[in-house]
């Protein structure tokens, strides 16, 4: 019995022993193989920024390049010293996706917001996505910035929000007529127009737009053919409408990239010849190489893309960061590309803001008013400031034309960053 | 004229891919009363794996990887249904429980799709893709031809193991009277087995062959899984022969709809004619009168 007793104390002593020594191993491991940067105590703490796209669903390929892109643009930022007013403090991303739907994309900012070291966001990539995440952000007062073109955005009143692209009411006047005369070196006339394409915000903004500008010049549009994004799982009853009503452009908009292979294919099966000219730069996406030749002298309109003045290594790191995490591309589209038109911006806003308050930020990004620097580079109008609305400032709004020529997209205007000629209609 | 006529004749080689698939899922309906969810998952399984990778990796061509996938797929859905859902069959809320572990396959197998071989849309590139016939001024669209013509050989290859062979029988007796099968000693479990792993085979195949001539994503199931359920509703939910015809209506409608309506009420239309259907027909076309399986 006494034997018994003396060996169950000295069980106990003994496991009491190795419990201790154990949490001792843990201690001191997590102190010699932790992450030296939380050791070291002088290090500034890092920038959480908010990155909501949609990386799951229909449109998770557009979500997840952006993404990528925008871990690219922060560790530009990083590796050339951080935010130097906060110290050299790094820019992290703190990322949630929105599962391609409206309300995903409130939730997923709600959720990510709910960490108060968070001091800006970014997202969400489809106009209706943006429209729910920043009423979030608004209502939080985080500064967001976002890549939506409707114009829709910035009638809202919204005092917190940025958008460095142009609305497409401007990249259509811009670039419509543009269209017009490069037919019109071609010889060509166009007097009627139609429209097929997606009825989501931005799509039906840039159709307002276009049906206005294309107006003005005695065009007029024979036929519409819109469908819910993400609805269309045919694209025969449309091209044959093309065929039959035969306009001399197509005006089109489908950002699913599902949706513009099937109307490519058919428009090709169909042999239409008739030019299709794009109000989205996704049409210039690496996953349509697959059917490149089909796409030949498609024409695209878009803010982001890569250029003449756009720095080399912010092309080979989107696309270094894009294989890391992601997919092997072949060259950066605009969804890559959309980063470098907003954070090197940021981080501009933060360096002169010299703080990681959300108010002070905020003020600061509506006072800017930089060109001809490096944040502007990617920007085709070199500057950026922002109006009233939180859009980007009329004197540097800008847009790009790129053309699909011998397999894969070039920006072909304007000359000073154009990186091919443009030519009119397939051969 | 032509217009009508070019629109026919798309949704004819439309509709024979939608019945193709609805055949499938009308036999694991008919059989074991189970509605599979994953389903259309399963038939972009097959556009991802063999179809395109088999291409690019060995230049393989899709209709041979068609051929592939009929054995491939049979073993993965009989595993399916041995492993996983006949754990639920029998037990109490059994029609619950294999509806949410469907959907959860569902779910699994697009974000699997996801994660391996990223949500880029795919299409496979031969020189059938959009090669035309031309008769009179319709185009006749050479890849979704031979996928008609190989649908009809898998169709009629079909009806001949469920009318000719052994087990093809005992799996018609099983959805007839699971109960009277298992008095006469047959294996019902293996019974349920093979057409679990029949009809993802053939919706498999079904999967191949539209890859031959439409651009894919992991979530393209999404789009077309209602359009399965309503061809087999129509055609009278257990009928195989109602499900192929069930197909083929939708695909016609939804191309024929496009002359009264815009686009963006295609499935509208659909979806109305389907309801009309069923309030002047409520067992569907061939529900109860006929069964040909």
């Amino acid at each position: 019995m006494e034997v018994e007793v003396w060996q169950k104390g000295e069980r106990t002593m003994i496991r009491r022993g190795l419990t201790i020594i154990l949490v001792s191993i843990v201690i001191i491991g997590g102190f010699i193989f932790g992450d030296k940067s939380k050791v070291a105590m002088t290090a500034a703490p890092d920038i959480k920024i908010a990155v909501v796209y949609p990386l799951s669903g229909a449109f998770s390929r557009n979500g997840n390049l952006t993404v990528q892109g925008i871990k690219a643009a922060m560790g530009w930022v990083n590796d050339n010293g951080g935010i130097k007013s906060l110290g050299g403090a790094k820019l992290v991303p703190v990322i949630g996706d929105c599962g391609s739907t409206v309300e995903g994309s409130a939730n997923a900012m709600e959720r990510v917001c709910r960490d108060p070291e968070i001091v800006m966001a970014i997202g969400s990539w489809a106009s209706s996505f943006s429209m729910s995440s920043t009423e979030v952000t608004e209502r939080l007062g985080i500064p967001q910035f976002s890549e939506g073109f409707a114009d829709s955005l910035t009638e809202r009143g919204l005092k917190w929000s940025f958008y460095p692209n142009p609305p497409y009411s401007t990249l259509s006047a811009i670039v419509l007529p543009q269209v017009i005369e490069l037919a019109k070196n071609a010889g060509k006339s166009i007097k009627t127009a139609m429209i097929v394409g997606n009825n989501q915000a931005a799509s039906v903004s840039f159709y307002k737009t276009a049906k206005e500008i294309f107006g003005k010049l005695g065009i007029k549009f024979i036929g519409e053919e819109t469908w819910a994004i993400g609805t269309l799982t045919d694209a025969t009853p449309i091209m044959q409408k093309v065929k039959a009503l035969n306009p001399d452009v197509v005006v089109y908009m489908g950002d699913a990239l599902t949706e513009i292979q099937m109307v490519m294919m058919k428009k090709k099966e169909f042999d239409i010849k008739t030019p299709f000219m794009c109000g989205g730069g996704w049409l210039g996406d690496p996953s349509l190489k697959f059917g490149g030749e089909y796409l030949e002298s498609w024409i695209a309109l878009s803010p982001s893309f890569p250029h003449k003045l756009t720095p080399r290594e912010w092309i080979t790191r989107a696309l270094a960061q894009c294989r890391k995490e992601y997919s092997n591309e072949a060259w950066v589209g605009q969804e890559l590309s959309f980063a470098y038109t907003m954070v090197p911006i940021m981080a501009e806003v933060l360096e002169r803001a010299g703080s990681r308050d959300r108010q002070i930020i905020r003020d600061t990004g509506r006072k800017l008013d930089i060109h001809n620097v490096m944040a502007t580079r990617h920007i085709v109008g070199q500057g950026m400031a922002f109006d009233e609305t939180g859009r980007i400032a009329p004197k540097y709004r800008g847009s790009l034309i790129v053309q699909w020529q011998s397999g894969r997209p070039y920006p072909v205007y304007p000359p000073n960053l154009a990186l091919a000629k443009p030519i009119w209609g397939a051969k | 004229m032509e217009n009508g006529m070019q629109l026919i004749i798309s949704g004819i080689l439309v509709g024979v891919s939608y019945a193709v698939l609805a055949a499938g899922l009308a036999l694991i309906f008919g059989v074991m009363k189970i509605i599979n969810f994953a389903h259309a998952s399963f038939a972009v399984l097959a556009m991802y794996f063999p179809t395109f990778w088999f291409l690019q990796w060995w230049g393989i061509d899709p209709f041979i990887s068609a051929g592939i996938a009929l054995p491939l797929f049979f073993i993965l859905g009989y595993l399916t249904q041995r492993l996983l859902i006949e754990r639920v069959i029998g037990e109490s809320e059994s029609e619950t429980s294999t509806l949410i572990m469907t959907m959860g396959f569902s779910l699994l197998i697009d974000n699997f799709i996801l994660i391996g071989w990223s949500g880029a849309p795919r299409i496979i590139n031969q020189p059938y893709t959009l090669e035309t016939w031309r008769v009179g001024k319709v185009l006749v669209n050479h890849a979704q031809t031979y996928s008609l013509l190989i649908s009809l050989v898998l169709i009629g290859g079909l009806f001949l193991f469920l009318n000719k062979t052994m087990i093809g029988k005992a799996i018609k007796a099983a959805a007839d009277d699971p109960e009277g099968c298992a008095y006469m000693g047959i294996n019902l479990r293996f019974v349920y087995g093979v057409a679990f792993a029949l009809g993802i085979a053939i919706t498999a195949t079904g999967g191949c062959l539209m890859a031959t001539y439409r651009p894919f994503n992991p979530f393209y199931g999404e789009s077309i899984i209602v359009i399965l359920f309503a061809s087999v509703v129509l055609g009278g939910m257990t009928s195989i022969a109602g499900a192929l015809i069930g197909g083929l209506i939708i695909g016609i409608i939804q191309q024929l709809s496009s002359l009264v309506v815009s686009i963006s009420l295609q499935n509208v239309a659909v979806f109305m004619i389907f309801v009309l259907f069923l309030y002047l027909r409520p067992q569907g076309i061939l529900g109860k009168r006929e069964r040909l399986i």
